[in-house]
């Protein structure tokens, strides 16, 4: 029995090599083909985003490292950090480097109130949770970042009414919009109602990255200077922005929106489960050999 | 199906005449012995959980992932630790009860790498989170029962005691898990919220 085991390890570490090797090989030629990195527009740079995204330690299943390495993988220059009410793994992010793999990791929370959630990029400390939307937007803005309205259904945009004005960006592209009709429907009703109020609000895509469903799903192309926190912020607050959901439908200024049409096509097309022969044969080596470990476990009987 | 071969599969199949049968076995269990399952805990929520949220796996990633969520595993053996009786008390030495509890630990693994496969295999717009949190009751009530047996057939403790020592074990294992978690998502607001409205 013992020889099965190191059978199953061997297979485990196999599926595990296998599968570094294939990261390698996306590492020259990205799994999410020709998005916008390095395409230059109107004299901005343009920036591949997820802003908003859950890590380790909070209710995300990666560390900041590991998922700049998954940001870069995916075809990302740009993720921000956002757990709720807390920016522990920010704090863990400067013990190593702001910019990771040549992806730029942005700090932030996600501000978690009882009736809204809004989205702190670029936040240098946490920002209270119990306030009115205007009042978490202030203080955002106090605290150097940029207050983006997260997944704002229904019930939240009803909470955050009145105070667009004082927000940067609003979520029109998240993961919701992949649930079901109803749901797009009520997104598009809260980003009008934004647009509305705010008509030069940035439009945000961002991923709400948390252990099951990939980083990337849903992002945002960015128009800045360069690939600075300065330069990013400044830019969705003058929402030079352009939302991509995972279908490939851009929302935004519809001059930016046709600079990156075909980026964000590209994107939403390049399947996230399973990229790759070899990458399948990785997973699949390394789930065999955790499930046969888990289940021939060494009896420790004397014979 | 209930094969004698592995500890980890009986346990699952009949958890109370395993854990009789193996702790009467002669053993020999040392304190590195003692790690191996743990570890093998840790790697399996190191994969799954890499798996599932980027569908790939690699040294690098593998690694991290496992060492970040390794505080689990350590829960784990803390609520062991407390919950067990003394080794005076006992007849089992130390390493050789944490080895067969961890022989328990399956259910919970397993409900893990079901996760990852649910995460590959469907589409995103057919992944429905409640389904999946709400089948965790499955792991959650047999690991329960297994940590029962554990108590009342391998540490032979009377009925009563077996009962209190398992629901402190859930409590201190389970309950520390979900106070971790609702900490991360920042519950409080979110309770305020249900009440408010």
């Amino acid at each position: 029995m013992r020889r099965v085991r190191l059978a199953l390890a061997a297979l485990w570490l196999t599926g595990l090599v296998l599968g570094s090797i294939s990261e390698r090989s996306i590492a020259t030629s990205r799994s999410v083909p020709s998005t916008s990195s390095g395409k230059i527009y109107d004299g901005f740079q343009v920036l591949s985003a997820d802003l908003h995204v859950h890590s380790f330690p909070g209710d995300g299943a990666l560390p900041p490292w590991a998922l700049a390495s998954e940001a870069r993988r995916r075809g990302l220059d740009i993720i921000a950090l956002t757990n709720h009410n807390q920016m522990l793994s920010w704090t863990l992010t400067n013990w190593f480097a702001s910019r990771s793999q040549g992806v730029l990791l942005l700090p932030g929370e996600e501000v978690t109130t009882p009736k809204f959630h809004m989205g702190a990029v670029g936040v240098q400390r946490t920002v209270g949770w119990d306030r009115s939307a205007r009042t978490v937007a202030a203080a955002v803005h106090a605290a150097g970042g940029v207050a983006i309205a997260a997944h704002p259904d229904n019930e939240a945009a009803r909470a955050i009414d009145g105070a667009f004005a004082d927000i940067d960006g609003v979520e029109s592209a998240h993961p919701v919009r992949h649930v079901n009709d109803k749901s797009s429907r009520e997104l598009d009703a809260s980003v009008a109602r934004a647009l509305a109020e705010h008509p030069g609000i940035a439009q945000i895509g961002s991923s709400d990255f948390h252990y099951l469903a990939p980083i990337g799903l849903c992002r945002t192309y960015i128009f800045a200077r360069d690939m600075t926190i300065r330069s990013v912020l400044e830019a969705i607050h003058a929402g030079r922005t352009v939302a991509c959901d995972g279908r490939g439908r851009t929302y935004g200024d519809p001059h930016l929106a046709l600079a990156v049409g075909e980026a964000c096509r590209a994107a939403a097309t390049a399947k996230p489960n399973l990229h790759g022969q070899l990458n399948r044969i990785a997973v699949l080596c390394a789930w065999l050999g955790a499930f046969g470990l888990t289940l021939a476990g060494p009896r420790r009987a004397i014979e | 199906m209930c094969t004698r071969l592995f500890p980890e599969v009986e346990i699952m199949c009949a958890p109370r005449r395993a854990y009789s049968r193996l702790s009467a076995e002669p053993h020999a269990v040392s304190v590195l012995d003692a790690c191996y399952r743990p570890a093998i805990v840790g790697v399996t929520i190191g994969t799954a959980a890499s798996i599932s949220s980027t569908s790939h796996v690699s040294i690098g990633l593998v690694a991290s992932v496992t060492a970040c969520w390794m505080f689990l595993v350590a829960i784990q053996v803390a609520a062991a630790w407390v919950t067990m009786p003394s080794a005076s008390q006992r007849a089992l030495g130390t390493a050789r009860a944490m080895d067969l509890l961890f022989s328990g630990h399956a259910p919970w693994s397993l409900w893990l790498l079901g996760a990852a496969v649910w995460a590959l295999a469907l589409p995103i717009s057919a992944r429905d989170t409640r389904w999946l949190f709400a089948s965790m009751i499955v792991p959650l009530v047999w690991n329960a029962t297994i940590v029962f047996a554990f108590f009342r057939s391998a540490l032979q403790l009377p009925r009563d005691a077996a009962v209190r020592r398992t629901i402190a074990h859930q409590v201190i294992s389970v309950g520390s898990g979900l106070a971790i978690f609702g900490a991360a998502v920042a519950i409080w607001p979110r309770i305020v919220g249900a009440f408010a409205r």
